[in-house]
């Protein structure tokens, strides 16, 4: 066959184009009896200068759709010809400013005329601060003797307010400098300088955003290393006050494999999630190569959302070393916990289980929202009868009841 | 027929049943008949849960087609004031839906799980649509009584998410979960120390089944749109149901979950574009991908004309035609031309009866899950 389409979604991302591991799209077929023609959970790039996926269609008209993390949809018709490969743009939709763009994009904020709808509401916007916590004190930090306090200290401040959390976190806070910033939202970037440290030992980092009504703490995805070099890569925090001082805060992540996905699972879309790590193996590269925990971790969260658990996978022992190997990240012994319960009710299984649970809280708090979610629902199938897993519960319950669960990674609300 | 069915068939060995649940009266809210609950957090008494409810009813009953699991059963119940009969849109039996207590509710659900677990190839919808009070990951759905014991006041509201894991332990192995309920943040939760309301299921042995909920993405009452009308969440999935979130990769049109996920994220997205606030909770949990619904025709596809520039809408007359034969016509607006189409091809123009520009045409094909038809004017 020597004709096709050539396809791309065609938006401004500042440079940070996503060659590789894009959007979702579909190729339907529109000629009479052609139907067996379409192609659907195809994987096509991103950006201006982003390549194009080259598709190998027969001649004829075709509707090209993509699926944006966003939720948008986009489409256009095609028409190709025995020996042409003709160039289909889809057109994404402009951001208010070019660094809205990426996170746009993931659906973390809207396009420009609908910003700027509800951005033109407000005459001034009120004073919205960030800092970094790169030295968190001691029970923020995952994986070390204290790490299992975070759970008492985060009840604390979200049920004190936030000068109690002001004065505990106070001394470690620095000032973090906006990329950019408008009125409502500022951008800010993080990034560990983490290569030389031993990956079973990492450090963490939170940020903390404060406007006239709130105070949110998130948990920095870092340090994110690139799956291609080991270089650790800058992760982006977009804060985002609402006209009454509502905060949300979202974080986008260069990953050339897992940027796009992690965005439609934080919609929910798990299946579009599953299909792009599964366009570029990602998910066995990052388990294979441990270079990024981080990243496996939500690979992992991926899988287990999407892929049947009855029967036994490779992938299943990543899981339980994803908890063994990296005592910081409380991800991998939740998912360790979730796989064994989704897998049934055995004694063997819940005994597994709630050891992955007791680990994964004395870890300290998950860094994906997701891991919330299911430390929750795991406690809670333990039954009402373990005390130990009941008193867990009611502390991670209290902390949910504050975390923004809209948001891909770990984002807290201890003052409303 | 059992209490609370408002339709019964007889099937196969595999079926699907439904639970509808609309509520709009609460006497003990705003506005209510009875005495006023003092955890009301400020809600009031809602106009369109009832209609929302009776729509996707109707719906089931009418247009629900799965030849591996065709309908079984479809109970209903709605609290609304007055409170109307339901009519059977296929039998035309007029029957009064019994009120949406939360003792009725819980009667209705242990029926209704009843009879899906009788065989671990039925499926299982629950819709409900009403108040819901939410925080993190707990989420109460208030019945039609919430309030009416100040010294338990969630007694009458069922917590939502230990529900939901209860029924995916048991059979059968595939459920869906339609929640239209506003999900206004409320500190009552915080106050009731992780007690979020009553529990009809408890978990039974069955590995997890496949068991996807659709929320309403929107907060406060902008999740329901307009007074007196069907809801956002409940519209955007009936046009998903009816089409839109259709698909024909194995030849027929279906409707699966992953697609109608698609449908109901790009129509709710509309509303939320539209200025109203989004809701800080994920709008799917569990998505794994099956069929619910086939169509027995060609999907209906809501279609949207311009012209570029916009501006020029308000001097155009839009025309649509199929194979040759005009279809619909819309006199000069400034707003787009939204007409559902059944998918296919179609012609569409933009004629300038003041003779202020050219005329212009287009052939375009409509497939779901939506149409963006731009005329150039020039």
């Amino acid at each position: 066959m020597d004709s096709g389409l050539k396809l791309r979604v065609s938006k401004y991302l500042m440079g940070t184009d996503i060659p590789r591991n894009g959007v979702i799209a579909n190729i339907y077929a529109l000629d009479p009896d052609k139907s067996q023609n379409s192609k659907r959970n195809l994987v096509i790039p991103v950006g201006y200068g982003a390549r194009y996926e080259t598709v190998n269609l027969e001649p004829g008209n075709y509707l090209v759709e993509a699926l944006l993390p966003s939720g948008d949809i986009l489409s256009q018709e095609a028409a190709t010809k025995e020996g042409q490969f003709p160039e289909v743009d889809l057109q994404g939709e402009h951001s208010a400013h070019e660094w809205h763009s990426l996170h746009n994009l993931l659906g973390n904020v809207e396009a420009g005329d609908s910003y700027y709808r509800s951005y033109d509401r407000v005459k001034e916007w009120s004073s919205l601060d960030v800092w970094a916590l790169r030295n968190p004190p001691p029970e923020l930090r995952s994986g070390t003797p204290e790490g299992s306090r975070a759970w008492q200290s985060l009840v604390k401040w979200t049920a004190k307010g936030s000068a109690q959390a002001m004065d505990d976190i106070g001394p470690s806070l620095e000032v973090s400098l906006p990329n950019d910033r408008d009125g409502a939202t500022q951008v800010h970037s993080f990034r560990m300088g983490a290569e030389h440290l031993p990956k079973e030992q990492l450090p963490r980092w939170y940020a903390l955003a404060k406007s006239v009504k709130a105070l949110q703490l998130v948990s920095v995805p870092a340090p994110w290393f690139n799956l291609d070099n080991s270089h650790e890569l800058p992760v982006e925090l977009l804060v985002r006050q609402s006209e009454g001082g509502d905060l949300e805060a979202s974080f986008s992540v260069p990953d050339l494999d897992l940027s796009t996905a992690l965005g439609y699972m934080s919609r929910g879309a798990l299946q579009a999630a599953a299909h792009l790590v599964d366009q570029a193996d990602a998910v066995n590269m990052l388990f294979l190569k441990w270079t990024n925990p981080l990243g496996a971790a939500g690979g992992a969260y991926i899988l287990l959302g999407t892929q049947p658990l009855t029967d036994t996978r490779p992938w299943h022992e990543w899981v339980r070393n994803l908890m063994n190997h990296f005592p910081w990240l409380p991800d991998g012994a939740i998912q360790y916990a979730w796989l064994q319960l989704r897998q049934g009710s055995s004694p063997e299984n819940r005994r597994r289980a709630r050891e992955a649970l007791i680990k994964a809280f004395s870890r300290g708090i998950p860094y994906y929202t997701l891991g919330l979610q299911w430390m929750i629902d795991g406690l809670t199938l333990l039954g009402e009868d373990d005390k130990e897993a009941q008193r867990m519960l009611r502390s991670v319950q209290q902390v949910t009841w504050r975390a923004d669960m809209s948001q891909t990674f770990t984002s807290i609300g201890l003052a409303r | 027929m059992h209490r609370y069915l408002v339709h019964q068939e007889t099937t196969g060995a595999s079926a699907t049943h439904a639970l509808v649940i609309g509520i709009g009266a609460y006497p003990h809210l705003i506005g209510g008949s009875g005495q006023l609950a003092p955890s009301n957090d400020g809600m009031q008494q809602l106009s369109s849960p009832p209609i929302s409810a009776r729509k996707f009813a109707e719906w089931l009953i009418l247009s629900y087609r799965n030849p591996n699991q065709p309908l079984g059963s479809v109970a209903l119940l709605l609290s609304e004031n007055p409170q109307r009969d339901f009519t059977n849109p296929k039998s035309n039996q007029q029957i009064q839906p019994e009120n949406a207590t939360y003792d009725q509710v819980d009667e209705a659900i242990g029926d209704w799980a009843m009879r899906g677990g009788q065989n671990p190839d039925n499926l299982l919808l629950l819709y409900f649509c009403g108040h819901g009070i939410a925080q993190g990951a707990d989420m109460a759905l208030l019945m039609s009584d919430y309030g009416n014991n100040p010294r338990a006041r969630l007694e009458q509201a069922l917590d939502f998410r230990r529900f939901r894991l209860g029924m995916a332990r048991n059979l059968p192995r595939r459920q869906i979960y339609f929640v239209d309920a506003c999900r206004a943040n409320s500190d009552t939760l915080i106050e009731a120390f992780g007690y979020a309301g009553r529990v009809p299921i408890a978990p039974g042995l069955e590995s997890a089944a496949e068991a996807p909920v659709y929320y309403a993405t929107l907060a406060g009452e902008n999740a329901f749109g307009k007074p007196n009308e069907v809801s956002v969440f409940t519209d955007a999935l009936l046009k998903g149901l009816n089409g839109s979130g259709s698909d024909n990769s194995e030849g027929d049109w279906r409707v699966t979950t992953s697609r109608l996920k698609e449908s109901i994220d790009y129509h709710v997205r509309q509303a939320f574009e539209a200025g109203a606030k989004r809701a800080q909770v994920p709008p799917t949990d569990d998505l794994t991908t099956f069929d619910i619904h086939y169509l027995s025709g060609e999907p209906e596809v809501p279609v949207f004309v311009s012209c570029r520039p916009e501006s020029e809408n308000a001097n155009a007359e839009f025309v649509c035609k199929a194979g040759g034969v005009e279809r619909n016509r819309r006199k000069p607006e400034s707003a787009q031309w939204a007409l559902p189409l059944p998918a296919g091809s179609y012609r569409f123009a933009a004629e300038f009866p003041s003779g202020s520009r050219a005329p212009v045409e287009q052939e375009v094909h409509v497939r779901p899950v939506y149409r963006k038809v731009l005329l150039e004017v020039t």
